[in-house]
């Protein structure tokens, strides 16, 4: 039995139909609901990723400021930076190419807000059918991401030369050389997800992601598209377009008012964006144990997909606490030597995995064989996480590649609950670099001394 | 209104869009700002191609087309500082000839539109993928004319490094 599957706007759009509504009348309400509710969605989310970050990196850097300051727990904080912003004044230098000015904030929100018109946010069962959470299944909705973050990128050249500053121009060639030596692994990788689940469209790659999730097959594929993923989206260690100490601000140099916070949607939306990428191409998107059944599934799906993305989220600032900014020799080095190299051989080696039908590339395929036989077809708790009595229907390959699943999933979770413990025992990096100089300077004096 | 007539508006949307960007290329007298409008001319493409129910090919334009040629331009025209910024004449003594010569194309091209049938059909739902039929044309049936263009394009890369690559003194 084949469940029928639709995304909850088609659903939503044959309801208005079945009112009485003209195809394109329907049509166009919903692509006005669809807006109304993504660019709702991407405003609420930014003030909460502000909010996180400012307490995050606080509590890394030791600074009590900003998780005492403003309300009970810093929100005050975030609102009153939003109202500020409303109310700036709007400056444009006198040395501005003014339309290339006045548009590029525009084409730099506009290609990350659509970004979210392709990704499913979960499922729910209605009326037996499938709807998953999408404005628009696109069959090449990996693409579609990878061409939006492109036409940003024209977006940010704008900005940086409409400026008419030197700072700006210097941010936005740096801009360019990044994102453009960091979008070939970024691509590569996904050509592995995409590989694995047989599929361009997000949906697709996340249903195949039942039994287990992409990241045991493709963990060095997570380890690149993560760095890239952090380096695409202009975040410390890989801010070097906007390093303070070095060009002002970047591209956004000469930005004030509500043209400069479009930038700042834009730079946390994408963080949003590429953390929900990470988690529906590698982490099984919205799958996760039904705590509240099938009937519950509209919520435990949405839960689990903001769970899993905040968790990057999070990461992701983690990530910014930890590292130091790197140079931009070292930024190219990494990108052309390191990166390009392991995501080449990557995906030779899951091409010649999935040609030979290795089980350890092909374990996504074990409960689509197995659910018909365990289930009678229905939709059980099957699909969402695998149950010892599914285990019973494996067949001896199988086994093995679920096997190595468990592996590679009690390895990432020691590793990351070692780096998660070292974090929260108070690693102070100021501390032990400290004392790394003494140590050196221990043993330069007692080299002079054996001399 | 029908859906017909949305795909009509659509078409006019992508159309204005191409057209302002061409003319816009070839009139503007900033370099940098003929490029952008290229980018413009470009997208609008990319939007004939969704019409034609070719997403993946309008992907391909905008990631290929926008993303890299039309920044590489862009940046090349930022690092050549005696034309950044600079008013340029884009007209010579051929704009005669070339405008004769484009008026022939653009006839050819409203014929060649006349006769295309866009693939959206009224129920509003679109056809079946065409990435999978790509992927196996280009990997099966078009093997060897794609393995040909990409050692092609790989010569040229190894060509423009070589001839792009300072001597050390030492070599």
């Amino acid at each position: 039995m084949i469940i029928d599957s639709a995304t909850i706007w088609e659903a939503c759009r044959s309801l208005l139909m079945g009112w009485g509504l003209g195809y394109p009348a329907a049509q166009v309400i919903m692509l006005l609901v669809a807006f109304l509710v993504v660019a709702l969605f991407a405003i609420v989310l930014v003030l909460a990723l502000v909010l996180i970050e400012r307490r995050l990196i606080g509590w890394i850097q030791l600074r009590p400021g900003p998780n005492r300051v403003g309300g009970r727990t810093g929100w005050l904080q975030t609102v009153a930076d939003a109202l500020k912003l409303l109310y700036k004044e709007d400056i444009v230098p006198l040395n501005a190419d003014r339309p290339t000015y006045f548009a590029a904030p525009y084409a730099v929100f506009m290609p990350v807000l659509l970004m979210l018109v392709v990704l499913p946010f979960g499922v729910a069962i209605i009326n037996g059918t499938y709807r998953f959470y999408v404005v628009s299944d696109l069959n090449i909705a990996l693409l579609f991401i990878l061409a939006m973050g492109s036409v940003e990128l024209i977006g940010v050249i704008m900005a940086g030369w409409g400026s008419g500053n030197k700072y700006s121009l210097i941010g936005a060639m740096r801009a360019v050389a990044q994102l453009i030596s960091y979008e070939v692994p970024l691509v590569l990788a996904l050509v592995s997800v995409a590989l694995f689940a047989g599929s361009l469209s997000l949906v697709d790659i996340v249903q195949r992601q039942s039994s287990t999730w992409a990241i045991f097959p493709l963990f060095p594929a997570f380890v690149i598209f993560f760095i890239t993923a952090v380096a695409e989206t202009n975040r410390c260690p890989f801010d070097l377009l906007e390093a303070e100490s070095e060009v002002v601000a970047g591209f956004h140099t000469e930005y004030s008012g509500m043209r400069f916070a479009l930038f700042f949607l834009a730079e946390y939306l994408a963080m949003w964006v590429m953390s929900a990428l990470i988690v529906l191409c590698f982490f099984g998107g919205w799958k996760g144990p039904m705590f509240l059944g099938e009937g519950g599934l509209w919520f435990t799906s949405m839960f689990w997909f903001m769970a899993k993305s905040f968790f990057f989220v999070w990461c992701f600032i983690w990530f910014r606490g930890t590292f130091p900014r790197i140079r931009v020799d070292q930024l190219m080095v990494f990108s052309w030597k390191v990166l390009l190299p392991v995501a080449v051989v990557q995906v030779m080696i899951v091409g010649w995995g999935i040609t030979y039908r290795n089980p350890w590339f092909s374990a996504n395929l074990i409960p689509k064989a197995t659910a018909v036989e365990a289930y009678g077809g229905l939709i059980g708790g099957f699909d969402y996480m695998t149950t010892p009595e599914a285990l019973t229907h494996l067949t001896t390959p199988e086994l093995v590649a679920f096997g190595w699943s468990v592996l590679g999933a009690i390895v990432v979770i020691l590793l990351l609950g070692a780096m998660f413990y070292r974090t929260i025992r108070g690693f102070r990096p100021s501390r032990d670099f400290q004392r790394e100089i003494e140590l050196k300077i221990m043993r330069l004096e007692d080299a002079k001394g054996s001399e | 209104m029908s859906a017909d007539t949305i795909i009509i508006i659509y078409w006019w949307l992508f159309t204005i869009a191409v057209v302002l960007g061409a003319v816009g290329t070839v009139s503007l007298r900033s370099l940098y700002h003929a490029a952008l409008s290229l980018v413009v001319c470009l997208a609008g493409v990319a939007g004939y191609y969704v019409l034609l129910n070719a997403e993946f090919l309008a992907a391909a334009q905008i990631i290929i087309y926008i993303g890299a040629i039309m920044v590489l331009v862009i940046s090349a025209i930022l690092v050549s500082e005696n034309i950044m910024g600079r008013q340029i004449v884009m007209v010579n003594r051929l704009v005669w000839p070339a405008l004769v010569a484009s008026g022939a194309l653009f006839c050819i091209m409203v014929y060649a539109n006349m006769r295309t049938v866009y693939a959206f059909n009224p129920e509003g739902q679109w056809l079946e993928s065409n990435v999978r039929q790509i992927g196996w044309s280009l990997m099966a049936t078009y093997t060897l004319p794609f393995e040909v263009a990409s050692l092609l394009l790989f010569m040229a890369l190894m060509g423009a490094i070589i001839i792009s690559r300072r001597e050390k003194p030492g070599d």
